[in-house]
């Protein structure tokens, strides 16, 4: 969780240009699509990135997110400016129909993935997200790292937006990333 | 010279005389949902009296509760309201349910809320009588 911790601390303060000692996030994962098929982060090259991680059972802070980066892609310019990328950290309950159904809700191109645990642990490692299942049974919830990862077309880490940021911050963030 | 009992009655007078609350709740509205059972509802609630706190909330699509998104650091927990607490709708002022922070989570839907859906949602309050309003499931990217 050391990736986590870095992260939490970063988006406590105004960002920074990261710094040479500073750890980079992302890197190379494979993960499953919503059809069920193998993805490749490759597959995002050549195109600048948003990617936040949350869990299809999260009513309120994960499609409002999901919601704003959908808005915010349109006031920067077209459905093409960025890809916009939800990895779930519920695989248990999250397949790649869960995903696929929630990434649709929104009325405009998102992707959406899922993976083995093993999987998504690597990912989160990689891009320091912090979850932690919350309760038993059936109705549990998790509490996770809602920053949002951006990355330029070579797939180079280049800020985070955070939830409560104000829009015209992350809007200046973005139309850096092209 | 005033009785004993007399005084009693004139003090409760003044005690009833505190303005009661004056609630009335609009722009009731949820987030179209996916293949999930739950969902938020948001809702602004005015109150033209005096203090009142909203103690919970009955849905008729499922089991309704107050809940509330926080943020630690970056780290999203969401957790219902401790148990004997309320949200206070302040006197002339209101209370602002909204995406991230207190919503009513209604749970064990039968079935997915679609865009141009409606349902009733019950606010029960401390004081003033339940209210029972129209919630608007609207597409997913309302904000
Ligand atoms: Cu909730």
């Amino acid at each position: 969780m050391i990736g986590g911790a870095l992260l939490w601390r970063q988006s406590d303060a105004p960002l920074l240009k990261p710094v040479p000692t500073q750890v980079s996030f992302g890197g190379p994962f494979t993960l499953v699509d919503s059809k069920g098929q193998p993805f490749a982060s490759s597959k995002l090259a050549g195109k600048p990135y948003a990617i936040f991680f949350g869990f299809t059972h999260c009513p309120d802070v994960c499609p409002t997110t999901l919601a704003r980066l959908v808005k915010l892609r349109r006031e920067v310019g077209s459905e093409g400016a960025f890809q916009i990328v939800f990895v779930t950290v519920d695989p248990e309950r999250d397949g790649p129909k869960e995903v696929g159904n929630y990434a649709d809700l929104f009325g405009a191109p998102v992707i959406g993935l899922t993976g083995s645990t093993a999987q998504i642990a690597l990912v989160k490692k990689e891009y320091g997200i912090f979850s932690q299942k919350v309760g038993t049974g059936d109705d549990y919830t998790i509490d996770h790292t809602a920053t949002v990862l951006l990355f330029d077309k070579d797939q180079k880490f280049q800020a985070t937006i955070a939830p409560d940021e104000p829009d015209e911050t992350a809007i200046a963030k973005l139309k850096k990333l092209a | 010279m005033l009785r004993p009992a007399t005084i009693a009655f004139a003090l409760s007078l003044a005690a009833c005389s505190a303005p009661g609350p004056k609630i009335s709740a609009h722009d009731a509205w949820a987030r179209e949902t996916g293949s999930a059972d739950n969902a938020a509802a948001y809702v602004t609630i005015e109150n033209k009296g005096g203090a009142d706190e909203l103690i919970g909330a009955k849905a008729s699509i499922g089991e309704a509760m107050i809940h509330e998104s926080s943020m630690d650091g970056g780290v999203m927990r969401m957790r219902p309201i401790a148990a004997g607490e309320g949200l206070s709708v302040p006197s002339n002022g209101k209370l602002t349910l909204g995406p991230g922070g207190t919503h009513i989570m209604i749970m064990g839907l039968k079935g997915p809320l679609k865009a141009g859906d409606h349902f009733d949602l019950t606010l029960i309050f401390a004081k003033a009588r339940a209210h029972r309003i129209r919630v608007t499931v609207k597409p997913a990217g309302a904000m």
